[in-house]
């Protein structure tokens, strides 16, 4: 297996966005628990421990706690983490959204249940696409029936395919292999099995295969 | 009732006549309103004119049967807030519906 | 009816009553909460390994897709009402809940709704099978014929009867019932969870309800807006998300404010900022209304749109994560008890921290590219709505227990309940955030991907979890059969609940609770409205008007005698409920001075009144809505003229907008007095309420004859539903004049009483109003 850095550019990136927002979170949630965690030990009743000045009593209206100023500290501590990571998603989702130029464009349709890719010279495949290594590959996916998403698994990427819209969805990759592609939107009976295999070809290889339309 | 009445509208007491003389006059509005609307029909001007044309009479009109029908006018504040902010919701939903596509 | 014994089946079917309504929506609630649970284990065994044999693809689907309806909306809403009903009355010092026969009804409509969907297991094809997303055109007959869907969607329809009517129901009892002295901001937390939590039902369930009427529709009629392209897949998402992201919150409210009472009583401190927790949680709700969008990040919606919905979706965490930090320092300062219900509060709290941080992941539009339809998501929303919402009502429970049954619970077999059920959790749900890549809802996987250990993992957590059930009624049980004596105020809270007996009287209070300057609550034994002023109350309406609804929309979708057998229950039980008067037996006594900002000049039925409007509003709102997005997708519309006739079209409107006139003008009549005006005004309205009606007939009848069917396309489709809902709002409107006009003509309405004149005034001109749009948008444009 490629490590994930190898596959594509735009799953390099998804990762280490993904790993941003794993280091930021883990951070923040290892604190926050912990917080909860010693402050619950720390107050926990044991013997000697007085009532707090403002305990609550029977039929009393609890006096008021905490000030404006704490509030605001809070939302900008919260505020500020979700700025850091919202530059980084901005960056990211330009480059899974604009392919670079130079490009195979394949159509796709999702149907129930497979795939079927038609190549810019009227080449059709189903349930099996090809692609030439280290070009731009943009697939343009749309849908005869119902609600698929168009998933390419390793690549951790897909777009949903649905009837009447078309969208799409760009790789390139260095390495040559077979990788699974799979419908992650239900679709009915056949959802589990709606599998195509994706094929990255030398790009040699490739432009035998399909200018010479065998199998 | 015991509700004091909307202060807009005159006591009823000594002004009933009044208070039906505004209820006529909202609806002969409506009923000009809707004639306009049937007018702008096939005006030569572009769909998109004539179509914002009979929706800001529609809502003209609408304001009016709130207002004066089912008398917002006089009504609690927070009536009045509550009912913006359901339409702002409605409104709010198709606004991003139609931009989105 | 006379007194009915109180251990008697017909005290359970025909109560009215706050309490025994809130024990019969947990029942209900748990009942359904092991359905689904027993269907999640299939799931959890069918995906042990890869390639497991244990289901086949169809049952698979069947069981995740009622497994995720039920949880959600028969489940965690009820079971939330269900202390809504017990325990909101209580906290407010009110009698019971502004309109009680309403409520039983409520409750009578969710269970046969639950009922009805339930029924697609026994039909052809089976229960309803296409996630609980119930994604476009999946959902139609096309795709999928069986009546199965036809039945859940009636079910849901009856489920947002249900709680439209609720949520009238609890925002007039909150709004106008508190005693006197209990401002908005000295409630309890709970009561203020399900405020916040009924206002966002009001404005969210209605474009839902919007969606499954126009599948309905589709299904039944044979309408297109879901199967063409240009209404179809995305106008479907975007009605249920928009209403999905607020459910989110509709779900958790109620349990993050029950945990904010546990946590006040448990630590004996004041919350933390309470000011600032509220007005987070209402930055919150007017949010979730903005961010549905991050639902469709892929889907391949407008560029801007989407990274506009990415923005609003990470700062609607600002807000929760104020909540908990709030919460948190809470604890600061306390002298903390971890008893039961402490301990499921701050299991509750740690589970919704993870939950929430995995949900800012998926708020990034770059991210859901990957993550959209995984297990990662799966574990996502099972953090926030088992471990957040459910853990938290547990917690409630526990809370409220002793209140409810006036008995006290095993402490010791509590804390095995807690131990167990956090292992089974975390086994159960962290290995699915390690299957960032493996798709959901798929009955079976490939070996070799590296989701092996993962699943079985989950699945050994399953069971764990699964048992932890179990104990907890067992706890419960033992608690109402052997538990010791539990008194007023077990806990040592400060909130009015506890200052009565438990369980309960029936009236809820022996005096008048009222709040003094200092913030003292005190029971005054003022005879001026006594304790025993209410008596309780039965009546059979609620249950066979629910009945009625459950067989009109079975014969309408299976075998249509029964649902003539329907409508003549349902015409028999209005005319019975009319019979009973529409207030007069069950009018709540009100507090004499109660707190009732900031409505405190509107009455309580004027009040309701325009809640449902409002959310009327939002139904036809989206109705509208659906309407101009299938238009601006279409390349061709017919014109003005060429199918509907424009003159027909404008004669129904002069007759609408007369009708509305006289209507007001009856109104004007009996304020001062002048019977004969009412009784003409009130014909009139009703005439020309009829004749809208058949003009509309003739009409239909018309354009159907030229071509103009249900099935010819989108313009039929819209026509027809946004029309036909008017119509039948219209047709409602006549049934309730026809018991006003009866009564007028027995003198029913004088110059002081006359409000049924007035709030149908409301709805009637409301229902012009709609047609003040609908006519230019289908005649004129």
């Amino acid at each position: 297996m490629p490590t994930i850095a190898e596959l594509s550019p735009i799953t390099s990136q998804w990762q280490s966005l993904f790993n941003l927002y794993l280091t930021i979170g883990t951070v923040t949630g290892v604190v926050v628990i912990s917080l909860l965690v010693v402050n619950t030990l720390r107050y926990r009743d044991r013997p000697g421990r007085q009532n707090p000045s403002d305990a609550i009593e029977e039929a009393k209206i609890p006096a008021e706690r905490g000030t404006i100023g704490a509030a605001l500290l809070l939302t900008l501590i919260v505020a500020g983490i979700l700025f850091a990571i919202t530059i980084g998603t901005m960056a990211t989702v330009d480059l899974i959204e604009k392919p670079p130029k130079g490009t195979l464009h394949i159509n796709v349709e999702g149907f129930q249940w497979g795939w079927r890719f038609t190549y810019p010279n009227g080449r059709e495949t189903v349930n099996e696409v090809r692609i030439p290594a280290g070009e731009v590959t943009v697939f343009y996916v749309t849908s005869t029936d119902v609600f698929h998403k168009f998933q390419l698994v390793e690549f951790k990427i897909g777009v949903d395919a649905i009837p009447g819209k078309v969208n799409k969805i760009w790789i390139s990759t260095e390495k040559a292999g077979e990788y699974l592609i799979q419908c992650y939107e239900l679709c009915g009976v056949g959802h589990a099995v709606m599998a195509a295999k994706l094929i990255v070809m030398e790009p040699s290889e490739f432009k035998a295969w399909y200018e010479g339309g065998g199998a | 009732m015991g509700l004091p009445l909307p202060a807009v509208l005159p006591d009823l007491e000594e002004a009933v006549d009044v208070r039906v003389l505004v209820y006529v006059a909202v609806w002969v509005a409506l009923v000009v309103f809707t004639v306009i609307e049937l007018m702008l029909v096939g005006m030569p001007m572009t769909p998109i004119t004539i179509a914002l044309g009979i929706l800001g009479l529609a809502s003209l009109k609408a304001l009016l049967i709130a207002l004066f029908y089912q008398h917002l006018i006089g009504e609690a504040a927070w009536v009045k807030i509550f009912y913006a902010f359901a339409l702002l919701t409605a409104v709010g939903l198709v606004v991003g519906m139609i931009t989105g596509i | 009816m006379g007194e009915i014994p109180r251990n008697s089946l017909r005290r359970w079917l025909f109560t009215t009553n706050h309490k025994d309504i809130g024990i019969l929506y947990l029942v209900t609630s748990l009942y359904f909460l092991v359905a689904a649970g027993a269907l999640a284990l299939l799931v959890r065994i069918q995906l042990t390994y890869p390639n497991m044999g244990f289901l086949t693809a169809s049952a698979y689907n069947q069981a995740i897709t009622v497994h995720g309806v039920v949880m959600l909306l028969w489940f965690l809403s009820p079971i939330a009402f269900a202390l809504a009903n017990y325990i909101v009355p209580l906290q407010i010092g009110a009698r019971d809940l502004a309109f009680p026969r309403l409520n039983a009804m409520s409750y009578w409509l969710l269970l046969f709704g639950g009922l009805i969907a339930a029924l697609g297991f026994f039909t052809p094809g089976g229960a309803i099978d296409t996630g609980w997303t119930v994604y476009a055109p999946l959902n139609t007959a096309k795709y999928s014929p069986q009546p199965g869907i036809t039945l859940a969607g009636a079910g849901l329809l009856l489920l947002m009867a249900s709680v439209t009517l609720s949520t009238v129901n609890f925002l007039v009892t909150i709004f106008r019932m508190r005693v006197k002295g209990l401002s908005l901001l000295k409630m309890p937390m709970f009561t203020w969870g399900i405020l916040l939590t009924v206002f966002l039902m009001l404005l969210a369930f209605p474009p839902f309800a919007a969606a499954v009427l126009m599948l309905a529709s589709d299904r039944i009629l044979g309408t297109v807006y879901f199967l063409a392209p240009e209404g179809g897949a995305l106008l479907w998402t975007h009605l249920l998300w928009f209403f999905g992201h607020p459910e989110v919150y509709i779900l958790l409210f109620p349990a993050l404010f029950a945990l904010g009472d546990v946590l006040v009583t448990f630590t004996k401190r004041p919350i933390y900022g309470k000011k600032i927790v509220i007005a987070a949680a209402i930055a919150g709700s007017v949010l979730s209304l903005m961010v549905w969008g991050h639902h469709m990040f892929t889907t391949g919606i407008n560029p801007v749109w989407r990274k506009i919905m990415t923005v609003l979706t990470e700062t609607i965490s600002i807000p929760f994560g104020v909540i908990i930090l709030a919460y948190i320092l809470t604890l600061v300062g306390g002298r903390i008890r971890l008893r039961t219900p402490m301990l499921f509060a701050l299991g509750s709290i740690a589970l919704f921290i993870i939950g929430g941080i995995t949900g800012v992941f998926n708020s990034s539009v770059a991210i859901d590219y990957g993550v959209r339809g995984t297990y990662w998501i799966v574990g996502h929303f099972h953090f926030t709505l088992v471990g957040g919402a459910t853990t938290a009502l547990v917690a409630a429970i526990y809370y409220w227990w002793p209140k409810m049954s006036g008995r006290m619970f095993s402490e010791k077999l509590g804390k095995l309940h807690f131990t167990i059920y956090m292992i089974g959790y975390l086994i159960l749900y962290l290995p699915m955030h390690a299957l960032v890549d493996m798709p959901r809802r798929v009955y079976t996987y490939p070996a070799g991907y590296g989701w092996e250990l993962n699943n079985l993992l989950a699945t050994i957590g399953a069971f764990i979890f699964a048992l932890s059930w179990p104990i907890f009624f067992l706890i419960l049980y033992k608690s109402l059969r052997s538990g010791e004596p539990a008194g007023n105020n077990p806990w040592g809270g400060w909130s009015l609940e506890w200052l009565t007996k438990s369980p309960p009287p029936p009236h809820n209070y022996d005096g008048e609770p009222v709040v003094d300057d200092s913030g003292t609550i005190r029971i005054t034994t003022l005879p001026t409205n006594g304790g025993h002023a209410y008596h309780e109350h039965y009546s059979p309406w609620p249950i066979t008007i629910s009945l009625a609804a459950f067989l009109i929309f079975l014969g309408a979708i299976l075998f249509l005698p029964v649902a003539v057998a329907g409508l003549l229950l349902l015409v028999a039980s209005v005319v019975g409920l009319a019979k009973e008067g529409l207030a007069e037996k069950f009018k709540i006594p009100e507090a004499p001075e109660g707190a009732r900002w900031p409505f405190t000049q509107v009455e309580k039925v004027k009040l309701g009144v325009w809640m449902f409007l409002y959310s009327e509003a939002v139904l036809f709102g989206s109705l509208i809505g659906s309407y101009v997005f299938v238009r601006l997708n279409s390349a061709a519309w017919p014109a003005p003229g060429e199918v509907l006739s424009i003159t027909n079209g404008a004669v129904n409107t002069f007759i609408l907008l007369t009708s509305s006139l006289t209507a007001v003008l009856a109104l004007a009549s009996v304020r001062v007095g002048n019977q004969t005006g009412l009784k003409a005004g009130l014909l009139a309205t009703f005439i020309l309420g009829l004749a809208f009606l058949l003009n509309k007939a003739v009409e239909w009848n018309e354009i159907f004859q030229h071509g103009f069917t249900f099935s010819s396309g989108l313009p039929a489709a819209a026509f027809y539903i946004t029309t036909g809902a008017h119509g039948a709002h219209v047709a409602a409107g006549l049934v309730v004049l026809a018991y006003i006009i009866a009564k007028a003509f027995k003198g029913g309405y004088t110059r002081e009483n006359h409000s049924t004149v007035e709030y149908f005034g409301l709805y009637w001109h409301f229902v012009d109003i709609v047609w003040v749009f609908l006519f230019p948008l289908f005649y004129l444009i």
